[in-house]
């Protein structure tokens, strides 16, 4: 018996790889807006695998998201299954080593990170209603400083054109060079369907013990 | 009278306002107010309560930028009539701020950079993705006391450990203080790579400087 605990930000992206792979398991789905609080995101996952004492097995739907996932402890007969992912984008880029290409000046965005009450352009809207709009474009100047690239990931759960229109229209107001790039969806794939025997995909800790740091870091 | 203008300085930074920062700065100034206490018990305390409230999700990074501006705005205006012989005279330590190599992100780092100067520390600015080398060249001839390295990506966090590694090899472990923080980061990651301390917060960073130049001074 498994139990997967999941960000809604990649709600669409996690059903479609669901049914795709006839995966029967529970789904608890974990509020995106989270991952701005990292210690409340913990303790609120930390709940959840308690609440499961009969799963065998805990899937994550996460990536470490800020250490949010440091120090998560799995319970007697439990083993708790990461990604070995930064963060969410990774999963939907499908492996680190490719999202490590894309080097430290990407801006990336998703479907799910897009339609979610806390992603850059809704910020910078409350930042226009809150400061003005040469304060707002001022503080954004500061903030993608040594960003170039404004990158949406297209993992194909919504009309492309649609992510494309909204990806140029955020760079043009930012000053970053849009790009749309195809996800890929194999690490959730094989974190439904129990192929986790792949040590730089997967991290599996056991019972009693806390995922730690260097669970990602490898 | 000094209590409201430190309240005023204080409420300057929680409420993001500069403007309301540089009116209680020049204030500050008017009425005689040790720029120590200015920075400590007033702008210090209002960027504690916006650390808090970002930690809890309650302001986001544009707020946590105005608040630097906010903080910076006053801070230049307390400290004008300082010359350069004096900030040198007060100087607290002199310290290394950058963002380890191949991570872009400034914002943290810069805003350590603000507090530390307004707290009184001498501050080098390396900017940001500093190659490891240049962070150690840069230490030896700046002969700083402290090199503070940021962090924001998981990726580029090992870094922070190839720097104590650098020193280590070139024979200069001792000479310098190593302090780190970023989002990924956390005690037990200094703990492990062997670095002399971790901060939470760019106020935090001021409190863990100031704590690391005690040390040093009491040998």
């Amino acid at each position: 018996m498994c139990t997967i605990l999941c960000c809604k930000n990649i709600q669409a992206e996690m059903e479609r790889a669901i049914r795709e792979t006839r995966c029967p398991h529970p789904v608890v789905w974990i509020d995106a807006g989270l991952h701005n609080t990292p210690k409340k995101l913990r303790k609120l996952l930390q709940g959840e695998i308690d609440n499961h004492p009969e799963a065998a097995h805990i899937l994550l739907g996460f990536g470490f998201c800020g250490n949010a996932l440091v120090g998560l402890t799995p319970g007697p007969g439990q083993t708790l299954v990461l990604p070995r992912a930064d963060d969410c984008i990774t999963l939907l880029l499908g492996s680190r080593a490719r999202r490590a290409g894309f080097g430290s000046g990407t801006y990336f965005l998703s479907k799910g990170w897009m339609d979610s009450g806390q992603n850059m352009w809704r910020e910078y809207e409350d930042a226009v209603t809150q400061f003005g709009r040469e304060t707002a474009d001022s503080i954004y100047d500061t903030m993608l400083a040594g960003y170039r690239d404004l990158v949406t990931v297209d993992t194909g759960v919504c009309d492309a054109g649609e992510l494309e229109q909204r990806t140029g229209e955020m760079a043009a107001v930012f000053g970053l060079t849009p790009r749309l790039v195809r996800g890929d969806d194999g690490l959730l794939r094989r974190l439904l369907t129990g192929d986790w025997s792949d040590p730089e995909a997967f991290v599996l800790v056991g019972e009693g013990r806390p995922v730690e740091l260097r669970h990602l870091l490898g | 009278m000094s209590q409201q203008i430190l309240d005023k300085l204080k409420q300057s930074i929680e409420t993001l306002d500069v403007n309301l920062a540089a009116e209680a700065a020049k204030e500050a100034v008017s009425a005689g107010i040790p720029v120590v206490e200015a920075l400590e018990q007033g702008l210090a305390k209002g960027m504690e309560t916006v650390s808090e409230a970002f930690d809890e999700g309650e302001m986001f990074i544009p707020q946590l930028i105005q608040a630097g501006k906010a903080f910076e705005t006053a801070s230049d205006i307390l400290t004008a009539n300082m010359s350069e012989a004096e900030k040198k005279a007060t100087s607290k330590g002199k310290v290394l701020v950058h963002t380890v190599h191949a991570d872009i992100h400034s914002i943290g780092k810069n805003i350590c950079a603000t507090m530390l100067a307004a707290s009184g520390f001498e501050v080098i600015d390396a900017g940001v993705d500093v190659p490891v080398d240049t962070v150690v060249e840069t230490a030896e001839k700046e002969k700083v006391d402290i090199i503070l390295g940021s962090a924001l990506m998981t990726t580029t966090m090992p870094a922070q450990r190839e720097i104590v590694n650098l020193l280590k090899e070139k024979g200069l472990r001792d000479q310098y203080f190593t302090m780190f923080g970023g989002a990924p980061t956390s005690k037990e990651w200094c703990d492990e790579i062997g670095a002399d301390a971790w901060s939470d917060t760019a106020s935090d960073a001021v409190r863990v400087a100031t704590e690391l130049m005690a040390k040093k001074k009491g040998g």
